[in-house]
């Protein structure tokens, strides 16, 4: 039991994080921890997490996905100007622009495994090519209005839950289980740590990279579609917070930016920290700008914080 | 002749004389990096086109244009080279950008005023640098998410200064960049200065110690290399070039974008890498990079002159950066074969 704590102690910490930060919420403006507040900040959580998922996975092995922005902003242009309003075209556009979000996700992955291009530069490189696809697609205009079965999707109720998080709460459990119970979580794992030795273990760390790549752009894809009808439009630039947002969710989570620690639990924290942030933020009277600011420095201290105790674990051991 | 220059050949070898050419080549290039020269070659085919299609593009005026237009990015990849030969990278350069042209846009009005927030934008280049480089060097925290976080810090700073895209800076400010002086425009005159600066850096200890660092840390640790102040020395000075390039960028829009360096992250990479330099640090420099530059700035230019859409820049921009690294790598993999190969 003190095991399992010693080694959550980032997540619980994160968790501790979130009680206080609401605790903090409610002092400067009472009413914060109303249930229709609460329902507001489930919502926002849920987009970040939701987009977070695969930035986790993508970290855990050692990597990074920049290219999340344009994906989640492809789809949703993609979702708005081809339904054109009605839900006719719903059910074969979702999957295709799954599809689509996989498929870039892949050409990422293929790119850092065969041909070893850097992570960064890969996915930079990617997100600018989706961002000239798709600028030369709307001429630089606005996708238009989502369809209603979208916004029917988004902001659906099922009982007292919004649909939004019991999505989250779903994508939560298949990707606690996959990462602890499953042997492609532990190679996953496993090639974060060190990709030499899990080769000579026999892990196709190839193979484990592009798909986490694929899950990055398919889980964007997936956010773009849903925030689309969450906005009721999509427009260019709509993705553009969620590049911090995500990276800033998975660092407060916990997880090494080397790879090989960390989980979406952690992340789930960090994506809840980042939404109880920006809803005290204007309680203090501070722009919505202060916002990227904060992402900035919740990021440099997360990474500093876990950091330091990667040293204080290599120096005991 | 050309064989005798080379190694000497095996008797009997019915191909010596194709061989010793490429023999000969390959001892020269051997020592020197091919990149840089082909990226010079690939701009060069690059203002051709260019020149083909907008007829009159050899004249000095239009040179000095193309060299405004080339100066932000320029400066910017200057910076952001120096960075890549300690094999980090610096994405902050965008907040830093953007911050810059916030501020020239909102507070250069007034007598005196320019200058003095000229030092402060300066200043805060050189801050934001010495920030990374202390995270970076000192706590050895990886570059690419420290530098994500503080461009995401400068980029909200920036919001805060200049909410939305506009203003604008003095008109004399703003002219400069396009006026001549002596005969000759001024951009050309900045960029013939930048890179005898950067010709005189690659001599200092300082540039020593971050090609040192940049091809073999442990090595140079070993040789008494800091690896704490080599870090600090690179981040600062691209922190300081983006401020320059903010500056030289307010002048070309004649005004301010809070957004406008989230944009110019990529082709600063794309110059670098294009011309030659690697992402694993210890190779290349700035003369190879304003080859990157040149080709990025007059790809612009060819878009424009045969009536594309400028959304296109952008698509071409980040497949230029994937292929010029698997370009890169390429040239770099036969060089080495060749002449390990030769020396067997």
């Amino acid at each position: 039991m003190s095991q399992l704590f010693q080694r959550n102690r980032p997540v619980i910490a994160a968790y501790l994080l979130v009680i206080v930060l609401a605790i903090i919420g409610e002092i400067v403006a009472s009413g914060f921890l109303k249930v229709s507040n609460i329902d507001q900040l489930i919502i926002e959580a849920a987009f970040i997490a939701l987009v977070a998922l695969g930035q986790t996975f993508v970290i855990l092995v050692g990597g990074i996905d920049l290219s999340i922005p344009w994906v989640l902003n492809g789809a949703a242009v993609l979702l708005t100007t081809f339904a054109h309003g009605t839900n006719i075209k719903m059910a074969w556009l979702i999957p295709v622009l799954l599809a689509g979000g996989g498929m870039v996700g892949l050409i990422n992955g293929l790119g850092v495994t065969l041909l070893k291009v850097p992570p960064i530069i890969m996915t930079l490189g990617m997100s600018s090519v989706v961002e000239g696809a798709l600028l030369l697609y709307t001429k630089g205009g606005s996708g238009g209005n989502a369809p209603s079965g979208d916004v029917y999707l988004a902001t659906h109720r099922w009982g007292p839950m919004p649909v939004v998080a019991l999505v989250w709460v779903a994508v939560l459990a298949a990707a606690t289980v996959s990462l602890s119970r499953t042997p492609f979580g532990r190679r996953l794992y496993a090639t974060g740590l060190s990709k030499r030795v899990s080769e000579f273990a026999g892990v196709n760390t190839g193979l484990v990279t592009a798909s986490v790549y694929v899950i990055s752009g398919v889980g964007a894809a997936l956010t773009g579609i849903v925030l689309a009808g969450y906005v009721g439009q999509s427009y260019l630039g709509m993705g553009d917070p969620y590049l911090f947002s995500s990276v800033a969710a998975v660092a407060i989570g916990g997880a090494s930016i080397l790879g090989g620690s960390g989980n979406y639990v952690g992340t789930t924290a960090g994506a809840l920290v980042l939404a109880l942030l920006a809803a005290i933020l204007p309680t203090l009277g501070l722009p919505q700008s202060a916002l990227e600011i904060v992402y900035g420095c919740v990021i440099l201290v997360a990474i500093s914080v876990s950091s330091g105790q990667i040293g204080k674990r290599r120096e005991s051991s | 002749m050309i064989g005798q220059l080379g190694s000497p050949l095996r008797a009997g070898d019915s191909t010596a004389g194709a061989r010793g050419v490429l023999d000969d080549l390959l001892t020269h290039a051997r020592g020197a990096d091919i990149r840089p020269l082909a990226a010079w070659m690939l701009a060069i085919v690059f203002y051709l086109i260019y020149a083909a299609l907008q007829p009159g593009m050899l004249t000095i005026d239009s040179l000095g244009t193309l060299a405004a237009d080339g100066l932000p990015l320029a400066t910017l990849a200057l910076g952001q080279g120096i960075v890549i030969l300690t094999a980090g990278i610096d994405l902050s350069v965008g907040g830093v950008m953007s911050l810059g042209t916030a501020i020239a846009a909102t507070h250069f009005h007034g007598t005196g005023s320019g200058l003095a927030w000229t030092a402060v934008v300066l200043l805060i280049g050189l801050g934001v640098g010495a920030f990374n480089g202390v995270l970076i060097g000192a706590l050895g925290l990886q570059p690419f998410i420290v530098t994500l976080a503080t461009w995401s810090i400068f980029d909200g700073i920036a919001l805060i200064v200049l909410p939305t895209a506009g203003g604008h800076v003095p008109e004399g400010f703003a002219g400069w960049i396009t006026d001549n002086t002596a005969g000759f425009p001024n951009a050309i005159w900045a960029l013939v200065v930048i890179t005898i600066l950067w010709l005189w850096f690659r001599r200092t200890k300082v540039a020593r110690r971050i090609y040192a660092f940049g091809s073999d840390r442990e090595g140079a640790r070993m040789a008494g290399v800091s690896a704490t102040r080599t870090l600090l020395a690179a981040y600062m000075l691209s922190g300081f070039c983006a401020a320059v390039a903010s500056l030289f960028y307010a002048m070309q829009i004649t005004g301010g974008d809070p957004a406008a360096g989230d944009g110019l992250i990529l082709p600063s990479v794309a110059a670098v890498v294009i011309g030659g330099t690697s992402l694993f640090g210890g190779q290349g420099g700035f003369v190879g990079t304003i080859a990157g530059v040149l080709t990025l700035t007059t790809l612009g230019n060819v878009i424009f002159a045969v009536n594309l859409s400028s959304y296109w820049t952008v698509l071409a921009d980040g497949l230029l950066l994937i292929l010029a690294v698997l370009a890169g790598g390429g040239l770099h993999g036969l060089q080495q074969r060749f002449s390990g190969g030769r020396r067997s």
